[in-house]
């Protein structure tokens, strides 16, 4: 509906006039009282967070989640107990956080991070926005706006006879857009996490209530001065948004979630370094790589594999790129590059599979499954007999499973119990994946 | 999805979701160079889509699909609601196009309940 230019002032002026409201921080341990706003806000999540907490799509390792917990804790200090920590099986480069301290951290942002700083960065930011109450922020925002979108609509209609449901429906309309355009976007995680995260009311009100700039650049800012605190090097977060640039270059249309509602990577990228030079000078820092990659090597395989399955080649090529940066062994790059030609099927691309299939399986770090994708690449290529000895490596690693009772199948067959495999001859020397990692 | 369902894939042509209604921004097309491993890796990926949890490829193998030469595997996955289901599927690509019955049941009673008429089913296929 098109609204007459004499309305549009009044209009205009109501909207800025619910320019945000200032609210104090969260303090540690602090829960809001039960006739407010934010009381409802919480019981909500608190829903979702019980969902979490009994789904299956969650990922559970103890030694994971004490690692990221000590992380987070060492950052937010006082706050630790306030904030609970979920991984979910997600490609998408993302993070979120919700106002009662339910912290969601996606595979996919983990399996692009290099070091424990970094992990410092992005946990010190979400958990910035949970203590400066951003998300409640944004909350008044969006229903102050709406009741004034109410209130000039009622005087047009009244005024000059056009349907007050106009502007109303205008206002649900962008809010609906904005939702759907949303719910586009972070579905492009593409998995397991993207079911479950859509069944939670967390994923609405990351449509509704995205962050303004102004409280990134809070959260920046502060999750910058904890993670300094705490010991680690603050020029790691600069690195994130370097690397996030990367990716958004990579491909025109595609946006790392983690981005859609950020300022500019390159704008984030140079204040996190103002303030990383200003926060280290004359100081040691820690980066925690070894540690980080040691943490993470047991699951890389299983989380390339879901970032392989939901993004464009174009990204993907530049994840996998990150890894051999990060010093991920080479068997395991290649053989998702080799899978990635696989899946894109262009002209040459059986050939680039073939060839990346072959270096995995000559390298460090392959999975099992490498080298019964080099036999079937092989096998395509008429090269019968060496795709047999493949086909035997395949299966001296990953041998048949005990069948179930119920199934009439009896031969091929893969099972889940050696998550960590890699080529025969380290397998034969006894180093698991995660030798690989110096510690 | 209930206690127990048949899907029915029939002739998904290549560069075409598995499921029609799939959103454009949401998984990955058939494509018709994919290998049964690959097909697999996708129908599981259009599972999870659809809310399916903790899916376990226990069995893929070479199988026959009416007379065309194809494959069947079978999974464990739970529900969306956290049911523990069973499934078993039998498929083949054919000219470009893939065929796939897919049956799955609650672990418990219902995926043994119609077995046999998937099984029956499976064995009328013919050209």
């Amino acid at each position: 509906m098109k609204i007459p230019k004499l309305f549009g002032w009044p209009l205009f002026l109501g909207l800025s006039a619910c320019a945000s409201q200032p609210v104090d921080d969260a303090s540690p341990g602090e829960r809001p009282a039960t006739d407010t706003d934010e009381a409802g806000l919480w019981q909500m999540l608190e829903r979702d967070e019980y969902k979490l907490q009994t789904s299956t799509g969650v990922v559970r390792d103890p030694a994971l989640q004490a690692y990221l917990e000590s992380v987070l804790c060492r950052v937010v200090r006082d706050h630790c107990a306030d904030i609970r920590l979920y991984v979910l099986p997600g490609g998408g480069m993302n993070a979120a956080m919700a106002p009662n301290g339910m912290m969601l951290v996606f595979t996919g942002l983990l399996v692009r991070l290099e070091n424990e700083a970094q992990l410092a960065a992005v946990l010190g930011h979400e958990a910035a926005h949970y203590v400066k109450r951003h998300t409640l922020q944004r909350w008044r925002d969006l229903r102050a706006r709406t009741a004034t979108l109410q209130t000039v609509a009622t005087v047009v209609a009244a005024g000059l006879g056009v349907a007050r449901v106009g502007a109303e429906s205008a206002a649900a309309q962008g809010t609906y857009d904005r939702a759907v355009h949303r719910a586009a976007q972070v579905a492009r995680i593409h998995d397991v996490g993207t079911a479950l995260i859509y069944s939670l009311e967390i994923s609405t009100m990351l449509g509704h209530l995205a962050y303004g700039r102004e409280q990134e650049m809070e959260s920046d800012e502060l999750g910058i001065s904890w993670m300094a605190s705490a010991g680690y090097d603050p020029d790691a977060a600069s690195e994130i948004w370097d690397y996030a640039h990367l990716e958004a270059q990579a491909a025109d249309r595609w946006v790392p979630p983690l981005l859609l509602t950020h300022p500019q990577p390159a704008v984030r990228e140079d204040r996190a370094r103002a303030q990383a030079t200003a926060l280290s000078a004359g100081t040691s820092r820690s980066l925690g790589r070894d540690a980080y990659l040691w943490q993470i090597a047991p699951f890389r395989n299983d989380w390339l594999h879901l970032a392989r399955s939901g993004l464009e080649v174009d990204v993907l090529a530049t994840l996998l790129e990150r890894q051999r940066q990060i010093g991920v062994p080479e068997g395991l790059v290649a053989f998702h590059e080799g899978s990635m030609y696989r899946g894109r099927g262009g002209e040459g691309d059986g050939e680039r599979a073939l060839a990346s299939f072959e270096v995995a399986t000559q390298q460090a770090g392959c999975p099992p499954e490498a080298f019964r994708e080099l036999g079937l690449a092989q096998w395509d290529a008429d090269r019968h007999a060496e795709a047999k000895r493949a086909f035997d490596d395949y299966l001296r690693l990953r041998p048949p499973p005990r069948m179930p009772p119920w199934s009439r199948l009896t031969s091929l067959g893969r099972h889940e119990a050696d998550r960590d495999g890699c080529a025969l001859r380290f397998r034969r020397r006894g180093i698991g994946l995660r030798g690989l990692y110096p510690r | 999805m209930g206690l127990d369902y048949l899907l029915h894939f029939n002739a998904v042509k290549s560069g075409k979701k598995m499921f029609p209604r799939t959103p454009r921004e949401m998984g990955r097309p058939f494509v018709a160079t994919m290998r049964e491993t690959e097909v697999v890796d996708l129908f599981v990926e259009n599972l999870a889509m659809r809310g399916t949890q903790a899916v376990r490829l226990l069995q893929l193998q070479p199988a026959s699909f009416g007379p065309w030469r194809g494959f069947s595997f079978d999974l464990e996955f739970e529900s969306v609601g956290g049911l523990p289901m069973r499934g078993t599927g039998t498929g083949a690509i054919i000219a470009d196009e893939l065929h796939l019955l897919f049956y799955a049941g609650a672990r418990e009673h219902y995926f043994d309940r119609h077995r046999a008429d998937v099984q029956a089913i499976l064995a009328s296929i013919a050209r």
